[in-house]
């Protein structure tokens, strides 16, 4: 059996299942809309009309959102590596651990300058 | 006509459709959005190039950690804001149109060496001894130092982002526990040595918004928090408030 069939059968799945919930839902629920079930869920609050700040983040996700992608791609190297741990022998334990400590350099600059601190 | 081929011409004209209406969208969302789709088509058509694990990495990398970097960047600069048409940088405009022209032409004249037509060699070779194995042989055997090299190149973009998203702290130092916990109990008044009052304590309900009502009704300001009230926030509760009852401020003094 080609490998890629149990993929697209799950992929199958979760758009019949996706699609089933929408119309299943459209067709068998009680439709009665008024203004608070139309509003947006904010914990009890009355939601405001604008966002703070027009809806903007704060810039620090963009240091939190850099460091998962450096370890994203760190990631990335590591599964080639582990899949042929065995036959790359200690040469390529080397490179990896010469690789990881590198990265450290990375993570260990923006611990230590405080760019983890949220507040 | 191979799956490979059908699959290609189905996907294909899409992914440049795509590609071609994120430009022109309004809205920067749906620009990503129409970007991520791309992002995926790309994979797709690695993954039947016989190259699954790129593919996959593709969809990791691009369509997660890559996508989520450009929605995080148009939340920072807000979705509404606009493009400015004004040129920031002298020049620019003039330097894009010949890097264009520049791409164009040497993507141009690459495509046209192809020898287009003809079909793959080497790719059962190539993937003899399994698509990752392949790949870490080729990484960590003849290209080390650029597997090395890459680690520096992930340094430079930490730098990067501490660079332009970090600001150090001003010299107010942080207060401690301890140091709150003195100034609550030794600090000018012990009314809130307790702790404040709760929202919405003897109002109509207890959401957050909803400020606490003191013993003649008038509602408490301490108990909402402040990002609420810089926020204006906070639902009105004049009408709870009962007439001719003794007047208590919020320490408790008659």
């Amino acid at each position: 059996m080609n490998p890629y069939v149990p993929i697209f059968v799950i992929g199958a799945i979760g758009f019949g299942f996706a699609a089933f919930s929408v119309v299943a839902g459209a067709l068998s629920g009680p439709k009665r809309y008024n203004r608070a079930k139309l509003d947006a869920y904010e914990c009890g609050i009355e939601p405001s009309p604008q966002a703070q700040g027009g809806g903007r983040f704060p810039v620090k996700y963009f240091l939190t959102a850099m460091l998962f992608i450096i370890f994203d791609i760190e990631i990335v190297f590591l599964y080639p590596w582990a899949v042929s741990y065995d036959a790359l022998g200690l040469f390529g334990l080397v490179e990896m651990v010469i690789f990881i400590l590198t990265v450290f350099v990375a993570y260990t600059y923006v611990w230590r300058r405080g760019g983890l601190e949220w507040d | 006509m191979t799956g490979e081929s059908v699959l290609f011409w189905v996907l294909a004209p899409l992914a440049v459709a795509a590609a071609i209406a994120m430009l022109f969208m309004k809205k920067a969302v749906h620009s990503a959005i129409l970007l991520a789709w791309v992002m995926i088509t790309l994979a797709i058509f690695y993954i039947t190039l016989e190259a699954p694990f790129l593919g996959i990495v593709q969809i990791v990398v691009y369509t997660g950690a890559v996508m989520m970097l450009f929605l995080f960047i148009l939340m920072l600069v807000g979705v509404d804001s606009s493009d400015s048409l004004v040129e920031k940088i002298k020049g620019l405009r003039t330097v894009a149109i010949f890097t264009v022209l520049g791409f164009v032409g040497a993507l141009t004249s690459l495509i046209a060496r192809t020898d287009n037509g003809q079909a793959p060699v080497g790719l059962g070779e190539a993937n003899s001894g399994g698509n990752v194995q392949g790949i870490a042989e080729l990484i960590f055997g003849d290209y080390v130092w650029a597997f090395e090299v890459i680690s520096a190149l992930l340094i430079t973009a930490a730098l990067g982002a501490m660079v332009l998203g970090h600001s150090e702290k001003s010299g107010v130092a942080k207060t401690s526990q301890r140091a709150r916990s003195i100034a609550r109990f030794r600090g000018k008044s012990i009314a809130t040595a307790a702790g404040l009052p709760g929202s919405g304590v003897y109002a109509r309900n207890n959401a957050v918004d909803l400020p606490a009502l003191l013993p003649d009704g008038k509602p408490s300001d301490l108990s909402i928090a402040e990002v609420l009230h810089r926020r204006g926030d906070v639902q009105e509760t004049k009408s709870y408030a009962l007439e001719g009852l003794p007047k208590i401020d919020e320490e408790g003094n008659k």
